[in-house]
């Protein structure tokens, strides 16, 4: 029972959805209208979830003292003065929750954004090694393509590159590409198929 | 250990000092102290303008909030203006217009009384107007008021609610405050009272020194402009264009004088037209003479031109509003034309919208049109040319011929488009600036044949600001399709004027308009009911057109009430007929006389209609609604449409009437059952099945299924007794996305089976979640892997937790669980963005082995380089499959493999086909 159920209500909405994209009629985009709307109405309820996950982890890890506990206590004040900021004085522009957004979410998010440039730069490097040929083929590709997009390469080889490098792009990183997309297409079809069918059902928990 | 406790402490004080203590203020003026409230001119008499001069940029200002009363005690919050506090406000003077209908009350309005603390407890300032009947009632007198309420709501959830004003008793229809969206619109010649309150950025509430009043005053229309006046000799047709007035609300008629040089003042009045409110009109008139002379409806003579030579004529625009006040335009005379310096105006054709709900139709006319719009050089003697076409449902093109010509008409190259991908390349022997212009002449396959008489002209002209060609305008038979546009209108059943519904340009060759599904009633609020906490709004409702009397018959929507209609009808019969008795002026007369002809009318159809007489055969309340609502939401969906051509200078032609047996025909679009431009995808998904269904069975008989060996997969063990050898726990990542991301079904999938075994081998599992929906469902997955395992003392729920639902900070804590918790082995499975590198190279960092599987194409070269083992893609949905080898999903497997086969068949006879200019199954296609 605990498990029929919801696999009863994932098969039956599961083709009514599919019956969705196959019929515009009114009646079946009311339907689906009606079921956004409560979607948007149950989705913050969700919230509630996870931060009763966030008080429960780090609550465990302050009353278990495991080492580097004293985090635990910033994240629980931050996410508890964070909340109070915004029910207390509200989340117009100028208040201490926009100054918490403005000056420590975006500056913090936007560090970590920035060091993807140097785990670029830093993975760049472990991809284009010479250890064998097909390594070799994409350190060419790769450079042709780098001084293709920039006019000092133009100017050093010429309009050649330009074409060399939309060749590349165009046809054969475009033709891969599209190759992986056919074959997610496929897979996530594959994939809902086995869940409407009840074949697939691990993510209700448990096993087969 | 004591300097992080510090440290903490003192990141805590710092972060509550920054917000807490205010930063020196300066000596800047935060207080308005110019406030004036005026008049809109050229209204209708419902709209302020609400000006002060904008605080300098030092004061800090992020807003300024305005609010209006009807006395000066009282003032409530109506609007914002949000300032950049960084570069001020964008012009010295700041301006807010209270006008036409806006939001009077709704949902999020208070419930009670709130005052804006901020601004002092003396202060006549207050949040929204609140919901309390006490208050908002009696304010109701001040507005014309609005309701908008869910059909729904107003047909089954209303409370009869009666009144008694002076001897009569007046059922309404009583609405509750949380049911209904009231709208307001001043009141010309009342007074109301403003103010404004600049709030800094900390918040900080400063009030004007003063509240400004104002009255609206309804004033006269803008004056007409870009009238015009064309005459065709050879059909004796006189022809009117105008400009659209910015405001047309106000307007009620459009009249046209003539004037000869013996008339006085602006002539005689020879065109009439109405505004079809509260929709726009068409800003055109054209009238067929009939001997020089101007008949109207009744055959009688409005003007003669033969008396008066239409060369010495000067002819007036006049705008007349509600309040009867005029504002004429310049004279003008009329342009001698010939019908051969008009247009050809194709034929309009209207048909259902073909694959939707059933609240559009399609308008087509003309035959199809191709063009260039952009020319880009690749290389010194390359060029792409860019192209669009537009079509319609009479005409499937086939091939479109591009034949581009030099400037001296030499050939350079004939272009056959057989399949339009709206892009070609031609090669050119001079650079762009020697060649100076291209001609291209363009021609169509259509239908399966070739229409050599129909040829587009463009020409591309060299163009040194953009140093490329530039294409000019379209042309067919020497005239530009771009000077023109056709001007699409429609009427329902009971309106006689037409509205624009849309200006097309001259190249378009199809539009849809919408016929909206009914999901409003609006209505008119100026009562309430205090004890009961009620809204009182009107019980009648339109129910259907009367053909043959043509009127619109209306219905209580109260069974009780039902007999009440034709009562009330009689007695405004006899209020017009006193009214016409009483009229002194022709004028008056003619006004009071046709409202006699309409209700007259409306109680012969109110007595006699079929269709109100079965809805009144009802007694069930419930049931007569419903039938009340399948009648009168159809009626009000049938259109009668019309087109005209024009190129805004009255060069007027307009298209036939769309009749049927001699009466204009209405046309209302039905909802479709089935999306025939899916059905493709319906085939390909059926076959897909079955071939599931096929393999399936095959699996269950034994047969033996080989699927390809999977490195990534095959590792996930490996990884997870390397973890269990080195007593360190795995950390699996299921993404980013959402539960409704097949990625994150996948990489759940997969979770279930890496956490069995790991619950089997007793080793520690993190599961760092972003999604909220995820946790219980991961929690889960999770808790059952372990009592699968035997194990359930081993699962802690506190091994799967929520990070954050923000990209990056989600990444900083999965980051340092990586590095805190040194996790031996690390499974990457879902959906991932810019993050996944920075994950995985920590790991990386960390020494971790790492399994990543996602269906994010721009992510994949990501994995490859950092992580031991990826899964690209399809591996990823089919890992679960793979892992549990149960002869149901290798079914599945092995189906996905063959359907991939059939799609590259596909793929290649269509690519074979296409080279051979076949395209034929390319067509079987939908193009989206």
């Amino acid at each position: 029972m605990k498990r029929s159920i919801p696999l009863a209500i994932v098969i039956t909405l599961g083709f009514l959805f599919v019956g969705y994209v196959f019929i515009p009629h009114k009646i079946s985009t009311d339907f689906y209208e009606w079921y956004m709307e409560w979607i948007k109405a149950m989705s913050p309820f969700g919230v509630v979830l996870g931060i009763m996950s966030i008080v429960m982890t780090h609550s465990a890890r302050i009353q278990h003292k495991v080492p580097n506990w004293q985090y635990s206590i910033v994240t629980l004040i931050a996410m508890f003065f964070t909340a109070y900021a915004g029910f207390a004085w509200g989340t117009q522009e100028g208040t201490p929750f926009m100054w918490l957004f403005k000056n420590v979410q975006m500056p913090m998010g936007a560090t970590m954004f920035a060091l993807l440039a140097f785990y670029i730069a830093s993975a760049s490097y472990k991809a284009f090694r010479a250890r064998s040929a097909e390594a070799t083929v994409l350190l060419l590709a790769a450079i042709i393509v780098m001084l293709g997009q920039v006019p000092v390469g133009v100017s050093m080889f010429g309009e050649g590159i330009n074409d060399i490098t939309h060749w590349i792009l165009n046809v054969p990183n475009l033709a891969s590409k599209r190759g992986i997309a056919l074959g997610v297409g496929l897979g996530m079809v594959a994939t809902s198929l086995r869940i409407l069918l009840g074949i697939e059902r691990t993510y209700l928990g448990g096993g087969e | 250990m004591k300097y992080m406790k510090l440290s903490i402490i003192g990141f805590i004080v710092v972060l509550l000092l920054s917000v807490c203590i205010p930063k020196e203020m300066h000596a800047v003026p935060k207080t308005i102290t110019d406030i004036e409230v005026i008049d809109i001119p050229n209204d209708d008499g419902t709209g302020l303008q609400i000006m002060w001069k904008a605080l300098p940029k030092e004061s800090r200002i992020i807003s300024y909030r305005i609010y209006r009363g009807t006395n000066k005690d009282t003032l409530f919050f109506i609007g914002e203006i949000p300032i950049n506090v960084k570069t001020g406000a964008n012009s010295e003077t700041m301006s807010f217009y209270d006008k036409d209908f806006n939001e009077f009350l709704d949902i999020r309005s208070p419930g009670k009384l709130k005052k804006e603390k901020k601004a002092g407890q003396d202060s006549p300032f207050y949040q929204k107007i609140p919901k309390d009947m006490s208050i908002v009632g009696p304010m109701l007198q001040h507005y014309s008021i609005l309701g908008v309420l869910p059909k729904d709501e107003f047909y089954y959830k209303t409370t009869q609610v009666e009144q008694t004003e002076g001897e009569e008793t007046i059922v309404y229809a009583g609405v509750k405050s949380n049911q209904i969206t009231m709208l307001k619109k001043l009141i010309p010649g009342n007074e109301y009272h403003y103010s404004v309150i600049a709030v800094d950025e900390k918040r900080k509430f400063w009030p004007a020194d003063k509240i400004a009043s104002g009255i609206p005053i309804d004033n006269e229309p803008a004056n007409p402009t870009d009238f015009y006046a064309t005459y065709v000799t050879d059909k004796q047709v006189l022809n009117f264009e105008w400009g659209h007035p910015l405001s047309y609300d106000d307007i009620y008629t459009y009249k046209i004088y003539a004037k000869s040089p013996a008339e006085d003042n602006i002539g005689k009045q020879i065109f009439e037209t109405k505004t079809p409110q509260p929709f726009p009109s068409a800003d055109y008139a054209s009238i067929k003479l009939d001997d020089n002379k101007v008949i109207d409806k009744n055959g009688d003579i409005l003007y003669d031109f033969a008396k008066n030579s239409i060369d010495k004529c000067e002819f007036y625009l006049v705008f007349t509003d509600y309040a009867g006040l005029k504002s004429t335009s310049e004279p003008i005379s009329a342009k001698h034309i010939t019908s051969n310096d008009l247009p050809t105006i194709p034929k309009l054709y209207i048909i259902d919208k073909k694959n939707d709900k059933g609240d559009y139709n399609t308008l087509f006319w003309g035959k199809p049109i191709a063009y260039i719009n952009s020319v880009q050089p690749i290389s010194k003697d390359k060029i792409v040319i860019g192209y669009d076409y537009n079509t319609n449902c009479n005409y499937k093109i086939n091939e479109i011929y591009f034949d581009i010509y030099d400037k001296d008409y030499n050939l350079i190259k004939n272009v056959n488009e057989f399949f339009q991908d709206n892009i070609f390349n031609l090669k050119i022997d001079k650079c762009m600036e020697e060649l100076e212009e291209l001609n291209v002449k363009i021609s169509f396959k259509y239908n399966g044949k070739v229409d050599q008489d129909y040829v587009i002209e463009q020409k591309l002209k060299y163009s040194p600001e953009i140093l490329t060609l530039k294409a000019g305008p379209v042309s067919i038979d020497g005239n530009i399709l771009e000077k023109y546009t056709y001007t699409l209108m429609k009427k329902t059943q009971n309106n006689e004027i037409y509205r624009s519904i849309k200006k097309a340009a001259g190249i378009e060759r199809e539009s849809d308009d919408k016929v909206a599904y009914e999901s409003n009633v609006v209505k008119g609020v100026s009562n309430y009911d205090l004890e009961k906490n009620l809204f009182l709004v009107d019980t009648n409702i339109d129910l259907v057109w009367d053909k043959e009397a043509k009127s619109t018959i209306s219905t209580s929507i109260y069974v009780s009430e039902k007999d009440k209609t034709i009562d009330n009808m009689k007695k405004q019969i006899e209020s017009v007929e006193e009214m016409l008795k009483k009229a002194t002026t022709d004028e008056e007369k003619a006004y009071y006389g046709d409202y006699l002809v309409q209700f007259q009318n409306s109680l012969k159809a109110l007595e006699s209609n079929s269709l109100l007489q079965e809805v009144n055969s009802i007694t069930n309340q419930k049931k007569r609604m419903k039938k009340i609502a399948s009648i009168r939401e159809v009626d009000k969906r049938y259109f009668n449409y019309f087109m005209m051509m024009s190129n805004g200078k009255a060069y007027v032609v307009e298209d036939d009437m769309q009749l049927v047996d001699g009466e204009l025909e209405y046309v209302i679009p039905a909802p479709n059952w089935f999306d025939f431009e899916k059905l493709p995808a319906l085939i390909a998904s059926l076959l897909f099945g079955l071939l599931v269904f096929l393999f399936v069975t095959f699996a269950r008989q034994g047969k033996n299924l080989y699927v390809r060996p999977i490195a990534g997969i095959d590792e996930i063990d490996n990884a997870i007794g390397r973890a269990t050898e080195m007593g360190r726990p795995i950390l699996f990542c299921p993404g980013l996305s959402g539960i409704s991301d097949v990625a994150t079904l996948a990489g759940l999938s997969i979770l279930g089976r890496i956490a069995k075994r790991a619950a089997e081998y007793d080793t520690r599992i993190l599961v760092p979640c972003r999604d909220y929906i995820v946790i219980p469902i991961a929690q889960e997955i999770v808790r059952e892997a372990h009592y699968e395992a035997g194990r359930p003392d081993s699962f802690d729920k506190n091994n799967v937790f929520f990070v954050s639902d923000q990209q990056f900070a989600y990444v900083a804590g999965v980051n340092g669980v990586m590095i805190r918790e040194k996790t031996a082995a690390n499974f990457y499975m879902g959906m991932f963005y810019a993050e996944s590198l920075i994950m995985t190279e920590t790991g990386n960092a960390t020494g971790a082995i790492q399994i990543a599987g996602t269906d994010a194409i721009t992510q994949v070269p990501f994995f490859i380089t950092t992580c031991d083992y990826t899964l690209i893609g399809e591996e990823l949905y089919a890992a679960s499959a793979y892992l549990a080898r149960q002869p149901l999903m290798l079914g599945t497997l092995k189906a996905q493999d063959y359907a991939k086969f059939f799609v590259l068949l596909f793929l290649i006879l269509g690519t074979l086909l296409s080279t051979f200019h076949v395209t034929a199954i390319i067509d079987k296609f939908p193009n989206k």
